[in-house]
C-alpha cells in the first residue's frame, strides 16, 4: 500500500469503523473449540448407529392391496404373504413369479433327491454297458428322458428367442424353467437307466455333464454376453454361469477315472471355464474408493485429446463426494499446467474437467482468458440475455469469470436470470443434461435455494428419464437421454441422474436397487483382456460409488435378497443334484477281470 | 506461514489458521450477504468443518494460499447449506420474509458520531466488491496476503482494490458531507 495519500479515507478511521463489529478472539476461539467438540462427538455416535443398524429403508406411502391378493396371503407362509400382499402394488408381477419359479426349483430339487436316492439304493449291479444297449428305447422312462432333453433344448432356444420378441423382464424365470426342466430329465434319465440295467456312474456321469453344458450354453452363454437377462435383479446370472460350467468341470476332475475319455472332456471343460472366465468373469465392480482412486492415478491424460478427461474427473467428484481420501493428481496438474502454458488449443471439455477437479489456478484462467475467443466468451457471458445455450462441457466458462472477476450482485443476478431461463421442462430434449447443468451453475453462483425451490420440478423430470424397462439388446435400471427416443439406460446420463438425486432427493418411483443392478452390472470387472480400457467403465463406477456411499440403498429384506439371486441358486442346485447323482451311483466293473480270468480247474 | 512440506494438520496449524483467517473469513460470509453476528458464528462453523476434515486437506497446511482456498470451499458450501435450510425455514414459515436491510451486514455507527456515521453510509454505497474487500482488510486489520488467499486473488490485486475502495469512499464521504453541509441528506 505505497499510494497512501489525501484522497484516501484514513485507514485509522476504516480501523474504527469496523472495531464493535471485530470478533472476541477468545470467544471465538471458545466457539470454535466447542464446535468441534459437538462434531467429533456427533460423528461418534453415527459411527456406533453406522455399526448397530443398516441404512433406514425408504418410507413408502401405504396402498392398498386388493381383494384377491389378501386373499392369497392368508393362505401362503408369511413372507410369500408378503409377496402377495405386495402383488396389489405392482410390484407383485414382478416378484410373485420369481418367488413362485424358485419354490418349484426347490420342491424339484428336494423331490429329485428323493428319487435319485430310491433309485441308486434299489439299484442291480450294473450290467456290460454295450450288453443291453438293445432295448433302452423301449423304457419307458427313457423315453421321457429323451423327451425332456428335447423340451430342455427348446427351453434353451426359448431364453435365447422370447427377449428379443418379448423383451428381457421375465428371463431369468425363462432360466429357472430350464433347470427345473434339467432336474426332470435328470431323474428320469436315471430311472430309465436304472430299468434297463444301465445304471452305472459312468453313464451317469457323461449324462451330467452333458446336462451342464446344455443348461450353460442355453441358459447363460447368449444371455450373458448379448445382455439379453434384465441385470437389474442381482449378480446371479455371472455368478451362476461360473457355477453351472465349474460343476461340469468338478464333476469330471472327481470321476475322471469313471468314465472313457473323461480325461480329454475335463481338458475341453476346463478350457472352456477358464476362456468364460477370462472374458466374463464374475461380477466384480471395481467401483470400491481404492479402485477408483487407482484408476484415476493410473490414467494417461493428453490435453491435446478428449479421451478419459470426463471419466478422470468424474473419478475424482465422486470420491470428494463420498468423502473418500482423494487420488494424488500431481500428473493431471502437470499436464493441465503445460496446456496453459503452451496454448494448447484444449477443448472445453479438457478445461471444464480441470475446473471441475479444482486444479486450475487464477493465475492459468487469466491466461487462457488472454486469448480472443476465450475473452470474447466471457464477455458474451455478461453481455449477453436470454438463455443459455451452452453444452454442459462449457462449464469452465464460469469458473473462469468467478476467478477472475469479483461478480457484483447486479451482475450474478444477471447471469442467475440467464440460468434459470434454460432451466428444462419435462417436454424439453435432453432434459437431464440441462437440468444437471443449471444446478451446477446456480450452484457456482451461490443461487442453490432457487434450485431447491425447484425440487418438485427436478424429480418429475429425474422420474421420466429413468428406465424401468428395456427390451433385448436394452439396459433398465439406468437414466436415458430422450424417454421418447432411447428406451435404454446411458452411462453419461445415470451419473448425472445419481448427482441430482444426491443432490434433490430420490423421487418415490426410481427404484435404487434396481438402478444399483444396472451400475454393477455396467461396471464389472472386464477380465485381464478387457481391463486396459478402465475409463470405458469409469463413469459408471463412479455413478455406483456415489449411489452406495452418497445416496445410500434403501434395507433389503432376506427374501429379497434370495429373489434377486434365484437364477445362482438354482444353477447351485442343479449341481448339487448332478454330485449327488454320480457320487450314488455304483462304478461298473468288469466281472471277469476282477474274478482274474474265471475259476481254475 | 511459513512454507512446509505437506502433513496432515495439527492443532498449531488451527491456531495459525484461525489467527490469519478469523478476521477475513467473518468479513467475507459478512459480504455473502450473513449478519455480523450470524458470519461470526459460520467462520466458527467452518473452523471446526476444516479441523474435523483435515484427513481431506491435500496442501501444505502452512501455506496461506492452500489454507485459503480451502477454507473459501468450505465456507462457501456451508453458506449454501445454511442458506438452503433458511430458505426451507423460510418458505415454510407463515410469517414469511425477513426485511432485506436484516441479511446484509453494514459497519454500525453510534449515535452522535457523525463522522462515522457519513462513513457508514458511504461504506453502503460502495460496490459490492470494494465493500468486501474492506470488510475483510479492516475487520481485524489483516494483511493483504491473508485477504487475497481467502479470495483466490493475487497481494497486488487485493491491494489495488483496497486503494480504489478507499478512494472511492473518499470521494463519496466528500460530496456526502457537502450536500449535508448544504442541507440536502439522501
Amino acid at each position: 500500500m505505497k499510494r497512501e495519500g489525501r484522497s484516501l479515507v484514513p485507514e485509522a478511521e476504516l480501523e474504527e469503523l469496523f472495531r464493535p463489529r471485530r470478533p472476541d478472539a477468545a470467544a471465538f476461539r471458545e466457539g470454535v473449540a466447542s464446535r468441534i467438540k459437538a462434531r467429533e462427538a456427533e460423528r461418534e455416535t453415527e459411527e456406533r448407529l453406522a455399526e448397530r443398524t443398516a441404512r433406514p429403508a425408504r418410507l413408502e406411502a401405504p396402498r392398498e392391496s386388493s381383494a384377491f391378493w389378501r386373499k392369497v396371503a392368508a393362505i401362503l407362509p408369511p413372507d410369500l404373504a408378503i409377496v402377495a400382499l405386495k402383488a396389489g402394488k405392482g410390484w407383485g408381477a414382478a416378484a410373485l413369479l420369481p418367488a413362485l419359479a424358485l419354490i418349484a426349483v426347490f420342491s424339484a430339487f428336494t423331490a429329485s433327491l428323493g428319487s435319485i436316492s430310491r433309485s441308486t439304493r434299489n439299484a442291480a449291479p450294473p450290467r456290460s454297458p454295450s450288453a443291453a444297449g438293445g432295448d433302452l428305447a423301449s423304457r419307458r422312462e427313457l423315453r421321457l428322458g429323451v423327451g425332456l432333453h428335447f423340451a430342455l433344448q427348446v427351453g434353451g432356444l426359448a431364453v435365447f428367442i422370447l427377449p428379443l420378441l418379448f423383451g428381457v423382464r421375465w428371463v431369468l424365470e425363462l432360466i429357472l424353467g430350464v433347470v427345473l426342466l434339467s432336474m426332470f430329465a435328470l431323474v428320469a434319465a436315471l430311472r430309465g437307466l436304472l430299468r434297463s440295467g444301465q445304471l452305472e456312474r459312468g453313464a451317469v456321469l457323461r449324462l451330467c455333464v452333458g446336462l451342464l453344458y446344455t443348461v450353460f450354453s442355453s441358459c447363460f452363454l447368449w444371455t450373458r454376453s448379448l445382455r439379453l437377462a434384465d441385470g437389474g435383479w442381482g449378480s446371479g446370472m455371472d455368478w451362476g454361469a461360473t457355477v453351472v460350467l465349474g460343476g461340469a468341470v468338478a464333476l469330471l476332475a472327481v470321476h475322471r477315472r469313471s468314465a472313457p475319455l473323461a480325461n480329454w472332456s475335463l481338458a475341453g471343460a476346463a478350457a472352456l471355464l477358464v476362456f468364460t472366465l477370462a472374458f466374463f468373469p464374475p461380477a466384480t465392480t471395481r467401483s470400491a474408493p481404492e479402485h477408483v482412486r487407482a484408476y484415476v492415478e493410473g490414467e494417461t491424460l493428453d490435453a491435446g485429446s478428449l479421451r478419459a478427461w470426463d471419466e478422470v474427473s468424474n473419478s475424482v467428484e465422486a470420491l470428494a463426494a463420498v468423502g473418500a481420501s482423494p487420488a494424488r493428481l500431481e500428473h493431471v496438474r502437470r499436464e493441465l499446467a503445460r496446456a496453459f502454458e503452451d496454448g494448447v488449443d484444449a477443448h472445453p471439455r479438457v478445461w471444464t474437467a480441470g475446473a471441475r477437479m479444482g486444479l486450475v489456478t487464477r493465475e492459468q484462467w487469466a491466461r487462457l482468458a488472454e486469448r480472443k475467443l476465450e475473452r470474447h466468451r466471457l464477455e458474451s457471458l455478461l453481455a449477453r440475455s436470454g438463455p443459455l445455450l451452452l453444452p454442459d462441457y462449457n462449464e469452465y466458462e464460469l469458473h473462469m469469470l468467478l476467478a477472475l472477476r469479483e461478480l457484483n450482485a447486479e451482475e450474478r443476478e444477471h447471469i442467475a436470470q440467464r440460468v434459470a431461463a434454460t432451466w428444462p421442462s419435462e417436454s424439453t430434449g435432453r432434459a437431464l443434461t440441462a437440468l444437471a447443468q443449471c444446478v451446477r451453475w446456480m450452484d457456482l453462483l451461490g443461487r442453490g435455494e432457487w434450485v431447491d425451490a425447484r425440487r418438485a420440478e427436478a424429480q418429475a423430470i429425474l422420474e421420466r428419464h429413468w428406465v424401468a424397462r428395456a427390451a433385448a439388446f436394452d439396459r433398465a435400471g439406468g437414466f436415458t437421454s430422450d424417454p421418447e427416443q432411447f428406451a435404454t439406460s446411458f452411462a453419461d446420463e445415470t451419473l448425472l441422474g445419481v448427482e441430482l438425486m444426491a443432490r434433490l432427493g430420490v423421487p418415490e418411483g426410481i427404484d435404487l436397487v434396481r438402478l444399483r443392478g444396472y451400475l454393477r452390472a455396467e461396471s464389472a470387472w472386464g477380465g485381464p483382456f478387457r481391463e486396459g480400457a478402465a475409463y470405458l467403465n469409469a463413469t459408471e463406477r463412479a455413478a455406483l460409488l456415489r449411489l452406495e456411499r452418497q445416496i445410500g440403498l434403501p434395507e433389503t429384506s432376506v427374501l429379497a435378497r434370495v429373489l434377486s439371486e434365484r437364477v445362482l441358486l438354482g444353477a447351485v442346485l442343479l449341481v448339487v443334484l448332478c454330485f449327488v447323482a454320480v457320487a450314488r451311483t455304483p462304478a461298473w466293473r468288469d466281472p471277469f477281470a476282477e474274478a482274474g480270468g474265471g475259476a481254475q480247474p | 506461514m511459513a512454507s512446509r512440506r505437506s502433513l496432515t494438520p495439527t492443532e498449531a496449524d488451527l491456531e495459525e489458521w484461525i489467527a490469519h483467517f478469523r478476521g477475513p473469513l467473518v468479513g467475507l460470509l459478512a459480504s455473502w450477504g450473513r449478519g455480523w453476528r450470524d458470519a461470526e458464528e459460520l467462520a466458527q462453523d467452518c473452523f471446526a468443518e476444516a479441523w474435523v476434515s483435515r484427513a481431506s486437506f491435500v496442501g501444505n497446511p502452512g501455506s496461506l494460499h492452500a489454507v485459503g482456498a480451502w477454507l473459501r470451499g468450505i465456507a462457501f458450501r456451508l453458506h449454501a447449506a445454511q442458506g438452503r435450510r433458511e430458505g426451507v425455514r423460510r418458505s415454510a414459515s407463515l410469517e414469511g420474509e425477513l426485511a432485506e436491510g436484516e441479511l446484509v451486514a453494514h459497519p454500525i455507527a453510534t449515535e452522535g458520531d457523525e463522522r462515522r456515521e457519513l462513513l457508514a453510509r458511504g461504506f453502503a454505497k460502495l460496490s459490492e466488491a470494494h465493500q468486501t474487500v474492506l470488510r475483510m482488510h479492516y475487520l481485524e486489520e489483516s494483511s493483504a496476503a491473508e485477504v487475497a488467499a481467502l479470495l483466490g486473488l493475487s497481494v497486488k490485486a487485493v491491494e489495488d482494490r483496497l486503494y480504489q475502495a478507499r478512494k472511492a469512499l473518499r470521494g463519496i464521504v466528500e460530496r456526502e458531507g457537502a450536500r449535508e453541509a448544504r442541507g440536502v441528506r439522501t
